[in-house]
């Protein structure tokens, strides 16, 4: 899967048209990152430098992890996540993936409460690692400060952000 | 207690801190140095010696140690002068006897990191100890625990004790379980098992990026130079091997500034133990169906117990500057009283 990604984003950077345009971008046109992973920034997110990303559409924010972080990582086989109802606060650890062997905690880039959690991980925690901006989303809050999202990255910026973490280990 | 009702077994709560700790903290030692005779004495100290910035080093840190000496001592002290005393001075300080002067020789840019090294402690007191020293300091810590009281089985965070053990023989014996807060595999440990720890900020380590693999292969680096002309020591597929046999198990904790790995080595094994834990559902391909007692192999076998725990605090001092943790991170926060 991880694969197809590399090469949908090779063929995006070529402009070159893929025969199946993955599901990530029939809706959004991806923006994408030419640092040597190729990982993909979507534009219309945003995103903090612990690699976590949100999605603001009206009163809900999404959670997940980037793309960067999820090929870092590797494989995902566990997913820790809080319930509906809990609260999330703008820098703190709210769960926790599991891959070779590590847990890294997950942060969260906004305050606010948990309304829904992303059933679907905890039989396919894979999700995370082949569709971290769609099918692999963690938790929806109901933001307590929308005003934080002011202080997240842009894509742009995140993509420059990883390409300078990358670059300087 | 927890109890997991598909299986009837107790998990042990991870969340309470121990009351007494027992912990000997000792000089990074070196045993095998003081045992030795003088002509390998000699050879190990013209090994260690490297050239005239870290001679000039010595005398400033000798003519430290008179200072303080005179501070505390009195006339006598000007026989620390006479040439028998500076040659024994630097030996001793060649071997990490005198650990802040090493660092400030040896290690100098170094980061520096508190080894804490343990007896026996219980295995769930010893995981208590890293959760409280990850989440609650800010410093680096190498821990070394020289085996664990009675056997238990230790679980990664998503283990599923139905998947991964004989449940019917771990309830009949009374196993203690533990899920532990990191990632990765089953193991049993007990007395025979050696415990390896590092916590260390993600800045910590000059080109590290703190993600699993990253560490994984520092960690690696680092157990290279402890099985140096020991054993055919390699990393495969996350596992420390010798030859094709795994003698560690790793896991990793990853939180936004620090980082844990810690390792279980298998000094020893009872057989018998080894028949509660099921062949797991996700191996390495290079296990390739093999048994526990086909997969696995005895660090008894390489090396002597304590060869290898001080070849791993001579390994850390290559990476890091070693030195004593205070015991004012003990006291402060939770009612730990420390007996030393």
């Amino acid at each position: 899967m991880a694969l197809r990604m590399w090469a949908s984003s090779t063929a995006n950077a070529l402009r070159i048209s893929t025969a199946n345009a993955s599901s990530s971008s029939a809706v959004i046109p991806p923006a994408f990152s030419l640092a040597r992973c190729f990982s993909t920034v979507l534009e219309g997110f945003k995103y903090n430098s612990s690699h976590e990303w949100v999605k603001h559409e009206g009163s809900v924010a999404v959670v997940g992890i980037t793309d960067h972080a999820q090929d870092h990582l590797g494989e995902v086989v566990f997913v820790d996540l809080p319930e509906s109802g809990k609260p999330v606060s703008k820098g703190s650890s709210f769960g926790a993936v599991e891959s070779v062997k590590a847990t890294s905690d997950i942060n969260s880039p906004i305050s606010g409460e948990v309304i829904e959690v992303n059933k679907k991980l905890s039989d396919s925690p894979g999700l995370i690692n082949t569709s971290p901006y769609e099918e692999g989303w963690m938790i929806k809050v109901k933001p307590s400060d929308p005003s934080e999202l002011g202080s997240l990255m842009g894509p742009k910026e995140y993509t420059k952000f990883c390409e300078e973490e990358d670059a300087s280990h | 207690m927890t109890l997991d009702p598909s299986t009837n077994i107790h998990f042990v709560s991870q969340f309470e801190y121990p009351q007494n700790l027992q912990i000997e903290q000792q000089i990074a030692s070196s045993n095998a140095f003081r045992e030795s005779g003088p002509a390998e004495k000699e050879a190990l100290i013209r090994k260690n010696s490297i050239d005239d910035a870290l001679e000039d080093k010595i005398c400033d840190i000798y003519e430290l140690y008179v200072e303080i000496s005179e501070e505390n001592s009195g006339p006598h002290v000007k026989v620390l002068y006479e040439e028998k005393y500076i040659d024994k001075f630097r030996e001793n300080l060649m071997f990490c006897k005198f650990p802040m002067a090493v660092s400030r020789t040896r290690n100098i840019g170094l980061p520096l990191i508190s080894l804490l090294r343990l007896n026996g402690m219980p295995i769930l007191e010893q995981l208590h100890l890293e959760e409280r020293l990850l989440r609650t300091t800010s410093e680096n810590w190498c821990l070394i625990n020289n085996g664990t009281t009675d056997p238990t089985i230790v679980m990664g965070v998503s283990g599923k004790p139905v998947e991964l053990l004989d449940t019917e023989s771990v309830l009949r014996d009374e196993i203690s379980v533990i899920r532990r807060y990191t990632g990765g595999g089953t193991v049993i440990v007990d007395h025979a098992t050696i415990f390896v720890t590092f916590i260390c900020n993600k800045d910590a380590i000059s080109g590290l990026q703190s993600y699993p693999q990253p560490i994984m292969c520092w960690s690696s680096l680092l157990y290279k130079e402890v099985f140096k002309g020991i054993g055919d020591f390699t990393l495969r597929e996350n596992d420390y091997v010798l030859g094709n046999r795994k003698f560690g198990g790793n896991a990793q904790s990853i939180t936004k500034n620090r980082w844990v790995h810690h390792t279980s080595f298998l000094w020893d094994y009872e057989i018998s133990r080894m028949g509660y834990l099921k062949l797991p559902k996700r191996a390495p391909q290079y296990r390739q169906a093999r048994d526990h007692l086909e997969f696995i192999c005895r660090m008894k076998d390489y090396i002597a117990r304590s060869d290898f725990i001080d070849r791993t605090i001579s390994a850390v001092g290559s990476h890091f500057q070693l030195r004593y943790s205070e015991q004012e991170f003990f006291d402060r926060g939770a009612n730990v009283k420390l007996s030393l």
